[in-house]
């Protein structure tokens, strides 16, 4: 199955809760994304959805300057990031519990035996 | 800064650019707030991943404006872009055809080429040298350039081997600057452009097998003068005049020459040139017996607008004249047991005179 298409609608809440453990910067959010499971992840999207939770207001981020090369960009979460996290992981747990229940092997067939 | 760092970084300044330049139709916060701190990422990309990993810089722009729920449209970006910025985009579009097309081919083709790369650099070095050689060297044309001596064309074709081979690591301007400018770019495709347009150039001129010299020397001289392959050759430039001197340095005028057969020595030409006053020299022969005597000299030449003889040229208000090599001062000859003709020319004869 293609996850592609699962993975844009979770995003958001991905790094969202990759970002509530402690604050990073792009690659390192990717990667923690990546060991967390999510190897299909592309860079540009989670790059992508950093910028746009910043400008929503669930991100603030700072600049690292670096002395071997160019300036690191870090996100942290916001109060209103928690917020955001908290809710979509309910929206989360309810909706993966109803599909997962969808999907049971032994949940009766409908228009089978009556 | 790690080398890993210094060696990327070419690369991924370049592919910053192509984003940016996918990015340009946004106002600039919202450019700056999708590029800052990228490049430091994708330095960490690099590093990991090599710079195979960096991908499509067209697919990651719209991948990053989708994510970041802009539109992956990127609009008009393309006829705002600076002059350079189109051109870069332009070839590496170009390149990137070129290397998909590539790919598709069996057996790696394109590790081969990488492979025989230095063959190209060493190659275009020779063709340089040989075309300096084309219009400086000595003829007949050989493979080993021959400015001022096999010995120093050999030593030019080592050096610019040396600085061919430099440029393809890309080590020497314009090469080095090639992932920044624009100009460098189109500086390097232009000189690798003008080796392989010239390589025909260069290698039709060496004497085909059994070709005589003065065939070869017929070629040469084509771009300005226009010889019949019975001419005098002086040099490397076929003779248009001759200006006969006596023994004591004396000029004279009137010298009917003929070669070892008895046959005149027939210099017939037509000069193909025209100078800033589109006027062309148009010669006009000493006349033997009612013919026209091509190997009488010196010949009397016209400037004209049109190269074919103006019947009655000789009353016209400026007609054909001899133009003597202006203040050519010609040493006395001897030869053992030889006396040289007696010729005493009164003061003031250099004018023409028709021939009986």
């Amino acid at each position: 199955m293609d996850t592609t298409q699962l993975l844009k609608g979770v995003l958001d809440l991905a790094v969202l809760a990759v970002v509530d453990g402690e604050d990073g910067y792009g690659y390192d959010i990717l990667r923690r994304l990546r060991t967390g499971g999510l190897d299909e992840v592309g860079d540009a999207s989670v790059y992508g959805t950093l910028r746009r939770l910043y400008a929503a207001g669930a991100l603030t981020s700072y600049v690292v300057p670096s002395e071997s090369g160019p300036h690191r960009k870090y996100y942290g979460i916001t109060t209103a990031g928690r917020d955001q996290l908290k809710s979509q992981r309910d929206d989360w747990h309810h909706f993966s519990t109803t599909v997962t229940g969808l999907l049971r092997d032994d949940r009766p067939k409908q228009g089978a035996a009556s | 800064m790690t080398d890993n760092m210094l060696e990327a970084r070419p690369e991924i300044a370049e592919f910053m650019t192509q984003v940016r330049a996918r990015l340009a139709d946004l106002d600039p916060e919202e450019q700056r707030e999708l590029t800052d701190g990228l490049e430091a990422d994708l330095t960490d990309l690099v590093a990991e991943h090599g710079s195979g990993a960096l991908g499509d810089p067209q697919d990651y722009a719209r991948e990053l404006r989708t994510a970041a729920g802009l539109d992956p449209v990127t609009g008009k970006v393309r006829e705002h872009r600076p002059i350079g910025e189109s051109i870069d985009g332009f070839l590496d579009a170009a390149h990137d055809r070129w290397d998909r097309a590539f790919a598709m081919l069996p057996g790696s083709p394109s590790e081969f080429v990488k492979a025989i790369q230095p063959v190209w650099w060493i190659a275009r070095a020779w063709l340089a040298v040989e075309l300096v050689d084309v219009y400086f060297g000595r003829s007949p044309h050989t493979p080993v350039p021959s400015i001022h001596g096999p010995l120093i064309g050999a030593t030019l074709v080592l050096a610019a081997a040396i600085v061919s081979v430099q440029l393809g690591r890309q080590k020497l301007w314009p090469a080095s600057l090639v992932q920044g400018s624009v100009v460098a770019r189109l500086v390097l495709l232009g000189l690798n452009l003008t080796a392989v347009v010239l390589t025909p150039t260069v290698l039709s001129q060496f004497p085909a097998s059994g070709q005589t010299v003065e065939n070869h020397f017929y070629y040469q001289s084509t771009e300005s003068t226009t010889i019949a392959p019975s001419t005098l050759i002086s040099g490397d430039k076929g003779v248009t005049n001759v200006f006969p001197y006596d023994a004591q340095g004396h000029p004279l005028t009137g010298v009917q020459l003929f070669d070892q057969d008895g046959r005149p020595l027939d210099v017939r030409w037509t000069n193909g040139s025209y100078d800033a006053a589109d006027t062309t020299a148009v010669a006009y022969p000493w006349v033997s017996g009612g013919t026209e005597a091509f190997n009488v000299f010196p010949q009397a030449q016209r400037r004209q607008s049109d190269d074919a003889r103006v019947a009655g040229a000789w009353s016209l208000p400026d007609p054909p004249k001899i133009s003597w090599l202006a203040r050519f001062v010609v040493p006395h000859a001897s030869l053992p047991g030889v006396t040289p003709s007696d010729v005493v020319l009164p003061a003031g004869t250099l004018h023409h005179q028709k021939a009986r």
